[in-house]
């Protein structure tokens, strides 16, 4: 076999099925050899599709004239897409009865058509209220560069299971900032897209305002082909945009040339570890930035963002807590039940603040093309670590290690998290840019790869 | 900054559980005793149990401690939101079409 799926990207399996160097079929072997070897120490996948993963790669291999950009390049998804045959849990011991979902989501199926082989359902934080990447239900998570720390989350399964070298693409979703928060703290690649760009069909929500979809893995090129694969409207998905494919993959060879950058200066500088001013501080000396500008009343957005978030919450979940409180877990519970005691009257306060901050915020993007900021305050806390230190206070993890994604997703805005493989562990630095513009924090990306500035650094073995 | 949020909970609470004075019957109300006196209880505590009757939520006595931290950090953060002064006629970000 000629290549190693557990350390091969997306691309170069997909070059090698397409050309012949490798069948689909002995991927999906090697991919399910490592999960069955390597999982039970991870614990990013609660399903394992292996009859079915198996067949898709045998019909692949028959039609394989057919070139199709992710050809025989395994992932898998957060447990809180619909994958056909299994209850979609979202993390919860609740959702475990319900009904087998008789379809995939929609970005399955579209991944799927470009010729990815679905794997498997990948552990997350409970309804996805989480930042940790643990799970009381189904155990934690845990980060492949050192298995006694989180992975982060809530999509933790999909940055365990990437770092860990079990698959080169993972899904997952980003309400305040759940796929950057993994792709930090496990060393990852991970774009949240603009809101409205990918279709959310047949997935399991949180906060219908805020939820996004998006993939990781450990390339820029990667989370190109990928992206690539999923857009396009759906009716199925009120919120998604009508607007046509707009392919990024092949703009990536542009890089940073002609772009202007600036870093996120006042709310995203405070509090940071030590660690995460190095890694933004590295991005912006290998991109040439000298300049830093304020994004406007960045903490009342994350607070806003954290109101509307409690609110929306609670009331998705209002009739389970009535039926079902005991089943939650706790953390999750008592988070929700708060939530639908916050009066309308201020989550609606929040609403008409979110207008006035997207409009004050676009205006940025009139000056530069792109902002960065820290993805996480810190590398990656101890698994069942409560608090750490931000600003001379201990706060909670599990609703912290978000500060400086929230107030970004608060208005849908795209995002690109970059990994700094800093020793000895990683961390994430966001690239934000204006809607529509994924093309822009890509490229970015892409050329702090080609400096060799962000990478996925390879775990211990 | 405490008392502040102490007060608006007792607007709050009384606006979210929709609790009414108790009415009047028309008779002097009897004096309380002086040695009667009851420690004043937590408005947020009294809040929580309220809102958690009102909705049909349930609430065991230990769930207590961790929801309210969780609504006073709620209510901390929409604080700060609302006190941010904005014109009468901004639009929330979401919008009807019909």
């Amino acid at each position: 076999m000629g290549i190693d799926p557990t350390s091969a990207t997306a691309g170069e399996i997909a070059r090698a099925v397409n050309a012949g160097e490798v069948s689909a079929a002995e991927v999906i072997e090697q991919t399910l050899l490592a999960i069955r070897m390597r999982d039970p120490v991870l614990n990013c996948f609660t399903d394992v599709t292996a009859e079915r993963a198996a067949a898709r790669a045998q019909a692949l291999d028959r039609e394989r004239a057919s070139n199709k950009p992710l050809a025989g390049v395994p992932f898998a998804v957060k447990n809180l897409f619909d994958v056909k045959g299994l209850a979609t849990l979202a993390g919860s011991k609740i959702n475990r009865s319900r009904e087998p979902a008789s379809r995939d989501a929609v970005l399955i199926e579209r991944l799927e058509s470009a010729g990815a082989i679905l794997v498997g359902a990948l552990n997350m934080g409970e309804y996805a209220y989480d930042f940790t990447g643990e799970n009381i239900h189904a155990g934690p998570s845990r980060n492949p560069h050192d298995v006694t720390r989180m992975t982060g989350g809530s999509s933790g399964g999909s940055g365990g299971a990437v770092a860990g070298g079990l698959v080169p693409l993972s899904l997952g979703s980003d309400t305040n900032g759940s796929i950057r928060v993994p792709a930090s703290l496990c060393g990852l690649f991970g774009l949240k897209p603009t809101y409205g760009r990918l279709t959310r069909a047949r997935t399991f929500p949180f906060v219908a305002s805020l939820d996004h979809l998006g993939p990781l893995s450990r390339t820029t090129h990667d989370l190109a082909l990928a992206y690539d694969a999923m857009q396009g409207p759906d009716p199925e998905d009120a919120a998604c945009a009508n607007r046509p494919i707009e392919p990024v993959t092949p703009l990536l060879a542009r890089a940073a040339d002609g772009l202007t950058v600036a870093v996120a200066g006042g709310y995203f500088r405070k509090g940071l570890s030590p660690e995460a001013f190095a890694a933004v501080d590295r991005v912006a000396a290998a991109l040439g930035v000298n300049r830093d500008i304020e994004i406007p009343e960045a903490a009342r957005a994350r607070a806003a963002a954290y109101v509307i978030t409690a609110s929306e919450g609670a009331a998705l979940h209002l009739d389970r807590l009535r039926a079902h409180a005991a089943d939650f877990d706790p953390a999750v519970r008592d988070r929700l039940i708060a939530g639908a005691m916050v009066p309308a009257a201020l989550v609606n306060k929040a609403q008409i603040f979110r207008r006035w901050y997207r409009a004050r915020v676009l205006e940025l993007f009139d000056k530069v093309d792109a902002i960065l900021a820290p993805a996480t305050p810190c590398t990656a806390p101890a698994i069942g670590q409560k608090t750490f230190w931000l600003d001379g206070e201990a706060v909670p993890v599990r609703a912290n290690l978000g500060i400086y994604t929230q107030p970004i997703s608060f208005i849908g805005l795209p995002v690109v998290a970059v990994p700094l493989p800093l020793t000895p562990l990683p961390i994430g630095v966001q690239i934000i840019v204006a809607p529509w513009r994924e093309d822009v924090a890509l490229r970015i990306a892409y050329a702090l790869e080609q400096m060799g500035i962000a990478t996925a650094p390879t775990p211990p073995a | 900054m405490a008392r502040t949020r102490k007060s608006r909970l007792k607007t709050t609470a009384a606006q979210a559980t929709g609790a009414r004075e108790t009415p009047s019957t028309g008779r002097k109300p009897a004096r309380k005793p002086k040695s009667t006196k009851e420690p004043a209880s937590d408005p947020l505590d009294d809040f929580i149990r309220s809102a958690a009757r009102a909705l049909a939520l349930p609430l065991e006595p230990q769930w207590l401690p961790a929801i309210k931290a969780n609504l006073d950090t709620n209510l901390r953060l929409a604080a700060l939101v609302a006190e941010f002064a904005l014109p009468d006629e901004s639009e929330p970000a979401p919008v009807f079409t019909a």
